[in-house]
């Protein structure tokens, strides 16, 4: 398969992605090995540093590894409005049709 | 933090020496040797159950078990698994107070427990009544009848954390060698349960493979398409229905269809 990022550009940005969820190796790791990722531990730590080539395909499963990672943490809390109204709401109260709802 | 010094010189706190350990147990007060043959022995045997038995939920009731002989002035203890930084839940409870403090800290948030999840490998509530630190929490929890509480970190793992924590029906229950006994019985109980992680987590792991290996398979052969194209297809599908990987190859090899949108809201 052709890729759309070089290969360089997609292992940093999961270095990174990794590092600002604050995910652990291990971790990382266990989910990647899970989902048939077949690089020991310490490979995907030398892939992370830019020392070990992964194949696209154990790439893209080291990818798919920590965004399910990502996914499953707690999302913030979030601050809560003054009234629970949907765009629906609003344009059905001042009577426009020009805003999608 | 409040200081365990401020309350436990404070007029009208009972002492912790009053609890009901032997006073030679505790003559030298400076790092519980005296008993140690004792404690080695009971903790030696606990380091062996815990090895031995493969079903954690047994395991648990054996931390819990030893804690309450080594620490007599405990009046109950638990462990308790906190989730996604807010759920707390007993587990090897040995009484129905430990599921009281839980459900009160899961509700209001906030707690020693919660504190010794992901700040603090020991939490000391010298005094429930006296306690500003969670000031609802400590009213609420004083009500239910416990008094003074040590949380010992077990744990930290993702957003789960586990801690072992003891209670007492008196306030300033727990001393110097109770803190040092619950360390020793904490350190003791991380590493089994660490242990246990470990291997329920790959044999998880393995059943996964496997499951992923057929469905990639299935698509190969399917659609004449290579591995990479076959994990690709899964991968997709698994983000754009927010679904983990393993459920959407569980599914996949079950029905033969793969989803791949998120079924539309009504």
């Amino acid at each position: 398969m052709t890729r759309d990022i070089p290969a360089d550009e997609q292992r940093r940005l999961t270095a990174h992605a990794i590092k600002a969820a604050g995910l652990t190796l291990q971790s990382v790791w266990e989910r990647y090995f899970g989902i048939t990722g077949n690089a020991d531990m310490t490979e995907i730590e030398a892939h992370l540093y830019g020392a070990f080539p992964l194949s696209d395909e154990e790439a893209d499963i080291l990818t798919h590894a920590v965004n399910e990672l990502i996914n499953e943490m707690p999302a913030l809390p979030r601050a809560p409005y003054s009234t629970h109204l949907t765009t629906a709401d609003v344009v059905r109260e001042i009577g426009s049709t020009g805003i999608d709802s | 933090m409040n200081t365990r010094e401020d309350r436990e010189s404070a007029p009208g706190v009972p002492s912790p020496a009053e609890g009901g350990v032997d006073a030679a147990e505790r003559a030298d007060g400076s790092d519980g040797s005296g008993g140690t043959d004792g404690l080695a022995r009971r903790l030696g045997e606990l380091a062996r159950s815990l090895h031995d038995e493969s079903d954690l939920d047994t395991r648990l009731v054996d931390v819990v078990q030893t804690a309450l002989q080594l620490i007599p002035e405990a009046s109950d203890a638990s462990i308790s698994l906190v989730k996604g930084r807010r759920r707390v839940e007993p587990r090897a409870a040995s009484g129905a107070l430990p599921g009281v403090i839980d459900d009160i800290q899961s509700e209001i948030g906030q707690g020693p427990c919660l504190d010794a999840a992901f700040r603090q490998r020991l939490v000391r509530v010298a005094d429930m009544g006296r306690d500003s630190r969670w000031p609802i929490f400590a009213r609420r929890a004083w009500d239910a009848g416990a008094r003074s509480m040590l949380c010992f970190q077990l744990f930290v793992e993702g957003d789960t954390m586990g801690a072992l924590n003891l209670y007492a029906g008196v306030a300033g229950a727990f001393g110097q060698e109770a803190e040092q006994t619950g360390a020793l019985v904490a350190t003791h109980a991380a590493i089994a349960l660490s242990d246990a992680k470990e291997v329920r987590g790959l044999n998880d792991a393995l059943v996964n493979r496997d499951l992923i290996g057929q469905a990639k398979g299935i698509l190969m052969e399917r659609y004449k398409i290579s591995s990479h194209q076959a994990f690709v297809l899964l991968s997709s599908a698994s983000s754009s229905t927010n679904t983990r990987l393993t459920d959407v190859a569980a599914s996949f090899v079950h029905t033969g269809d793969l989803a791949t949108k998120r079924p539309p809201r009504g």
